[in-house]
């Protein structure tokens, strides 16, 4: 078997200073517009061979209309133009663009929390029942379809234009979930013009699923409570059960940022922008290119979001039928892969802003207009998935504004899907997450070792930076009782 | 055009406990997050079969089930540069893959001139119980994206988001 060879080394970077404790800063130079802007401690930098994550930043900084800097979360690693944990915000009206790739393959990839009015102890005895049960009822992995299988164009696009309250209209949970969604569960869309029959056909037949690769559904714990107050106001108390559903558009949004990346390609030399990496491809969000896909990002966001609606139902339904428990009310639904439209003030003048995270997540803070009114004196949930076996985080915003009100979305990777694959076999990392009283199931056993969660950064230390960054704070922490994987 | 079309693959993958065994010519390149592989080949058109046939094997399943049903695609896929052309071949490979629901273990290139590819995939029908290897591939990025000239090789390096 080959081995798997490093990253060409000709595009290292050097340059990066300290500034704090956690901050890190790359001066602007050559074609950066603004500078690079690392939260970090020591221990978090990219550490792994070839990383090119420091690299992506810089060119990130080169994007036309960027403005302040172009930041990277404590969970940065290398991606492919943006680097995972990249924040970048253009002016809308200085010429600034969207760039697709700043939101990646993945749109609207993010996480959903559950509560649950059930202890652990009162859950454990049924566990194996209860994710059998999940396992049976959301589909997972490669292929296949979902759980509300759509027939035509005027049935996806009703999702397309209304996200999760399409679903909920169809029977697949309550009016009161979409108040505890991001942009109460869909973002507005004039037309689905751009996007593509290829793309609907990728579509139609999965929505309710929550595919491969790093996406799961946990039944997790409420191990540990930091502010009880706030917590309390979400719902979650030491010792309670909840559940964490990650995933996102699936096909149709993969096939939307394929074609849309294509179209910007060819587009780039009549808008007159020159990148350093291709995958960076760009329009600016005022021109035909950025319109179409901006639009078809929201739509594709939409589906996203009402996957992960349609999937809660299938969680209530799974809890309804072992645990005779259908309350699970929403905590929270929020993105970590989109580009947004949004205000902020930036060297004193407020400006519309396109947002881009790719691997962060909004984190508005208390007394923003666009949180529901019972979170609005505490800020916004952050929903941070851990690694399978590892913790996850409930975080909230704070005020600190320089990073467009944005935190870290997971632990971040430090070790390649290929290594992680030589660390430990599936169906024996399995029975090592068993022993530790995680029950994993997973479609793929034999590709499990890729997520093991050697291959993560330390999440309890993102999640310290990312408070000592002021970027967010921690409300709980969960651990895992049960796992399902794609 | 060459005269003999240039194929990789064919049967399905094997693989051993740390992962799929890459097809001859192909070197996968640790990549934190995702997949890239760099990939040699005598002649442009096995460059593009190989890349394909290491694409698909990072995922598809080890062993074909008894009494599967083969299956074929065929492919004419048209870009204006080298570059977007083994993009845009690997994004039909993936996209028809999905939506016909075929594992693609063997591709046969017949020839890449002029801004085309044309060829044929082939596999069998996927099923419910279709066990697959690792996960999917969301999509082909521009990232590091190279295609060219080696020497009397060819080369190409190509990252894919997992």
């Amino acid at each position: 078997m080959a081995s798997a060879t490093a990253a060409p080394s000709d595009q290292r970077v050097e340059g990066l200073i300290r500034e704090d404790e956690f901050r890190w800063v790359v001066a602007r130079h050559g074609a950066m517009r603004v500078p690079g802007v690392v939260f970090a401690s020591e221990a978090l930098l990219p550490a792994a061979s070839g990383d090119r994550s420091i690299l992506q930043v810089i060119n990130v900084a080169t994007l036309p209309g960027i403005v302040r800097a172009s930041y990277a979360m404590p969970d940065i690693h290398w991606g492919y133009g943006f680097p995972i944990g990249g924040v970048a915000a253009t002016d809308v009206s200085a010429g600034g663009v969207v760039s697709p790739g700043g939101v990646g393959f993945d749109i609207s990839c993010g996480v959903r929390l559950l509560r649950t009015p059930l202890q652990a102890d009162e859950v454990k005895p049924q566990l194996g029942a209860l994710m059998h049960e999940l396992a049976r009822t959301v589909p997972v992995g490669t292929g296949g379809g979902g759980i509300w299988r759509l027939d035509t164009r005027a049935d996806i696009d009703r999702v397309l234009h209304r996200g999760a309250a399409a679903a909920i209209a169809a029977g697949y949970g309550t009016d009161e979930d979409l108040t505890h969604c991001e942009d109460q569960g869909g973002l507005p869309v004039e037309t689905t013009a751009s996007v593509s029959d290829r793309a609907i056909e990728r579509g139609l037949p999965q929505l309710g699923s929550l595919g491969s690769g790093n996406h799961f559904l946990e039944v997790q714990q409420v191990e540990q409570v930091f502010d009880a107050d706030v917590a309390r106001r979400f719902g979650l108390t030491a010792g309670q059960v909840t559940v964490m559903i990650h995933t996102g558009s699936r096909g149709l949004g993969h096939q939307v940022c394929s074609d849309h990346v294509r179209a910007m390609v060819k587009a780039l030399p009549g808008y007159g922008i020159v990148l350093p990496d291709q995958q960076l491809a760009a329009a600016p969000v005022d021109s035909p290119h950025g319109h179409a896909y901006l639009n078809a990002m929201a739509a594709s966001a939409n589906y996203g979001r009402a996957n992960r609606q349609v999937i809660a139902w299938g969680v209530r339904r799974s809890f309804q039928r072992v645990l005779d428990c259908a309350d699970l009310p929403l905590v929270y639904d929020v993105s970590h892969n989109l580009a947004k439209l949004e205000r902020h003030t930036v060297d004193g003048r407020n400006r519309m802003l396109c947002v881009h995270r790719k691997g962060a997540t909004r984190a508005l803070p208390p007394g923003h207009p666009d949180l529901p009114t019972d979170y609005v004196d505490v800020g916004q949930p952050v929903l941070i998935p851990g690694s399978m076996g590892t913790a996850s985080y409930v975080l909230v915003g704070t005020r600190s504004s320089e990073t467009f009100y944005s935190t870290c979305h997971g632990a971040g990777r430090v070790m390649s899907r290929h290594q992680a694959m030589k660390t430990v076999g599936g169906r024996a990392l399995a029975a090592r997450l068993k022993n530790e009283g995680i029950l994993v199931l997973a479609r793929a056993i034999q590709s499990l070792p890729e997520e093991t969660p050697e291959a993560y950064k330390d999440i309890d230390e993102v999640v310290r930076v990312c408070e000592g960054a002021g970027l967010s704070r921690a409300v709980a922490r969960l651990t895992p009782l049960g796992v399902l994987k794609g | 055009m060459t005269a003999e079309p240039a194929s990789e693959g064919g049967q399905a993958a094997s693989a051993s406990a740390a992962g799929p065994s890459w097809p001859p010519g192909v070197q996968p390149i640790a990549h934190t997050a995702d997949l890239g592989f760099d990939v040699e080949a005598p002649s442009l058109e096995l460059c593009f079969a190989r890349t394909a046939a290491a694409l698909f094997r990072s995922f598809v399943p080890r062993r074909q089930p008894d009494g599967a049903e083969p299956a074929t695609v065929e492919l004419d896929v048209h870009a204006d540069r080298l570059d977007e052309l083994m993009v845009a071949w690997l994004e039909e490979l993936l996209y028809l893959s999905e939506v016909r629901e075929i594992v693609l273990t063997g591709f046969v290139v017949r020839g890449v001139d002029a801004g085309r590819v044309t060829g044929q995939a082939s596999g069998w029908k996927a099923g419910p119980g279709t066990q697959y290897s690792g996960p999917a591939i969301k999509g082909v990025t521009r990232h590091g994206l190279v295609v060219e000239r080696k020497g009397a090789a060819w080369h190409a390096r190509v990252f894919v988001d997992v």
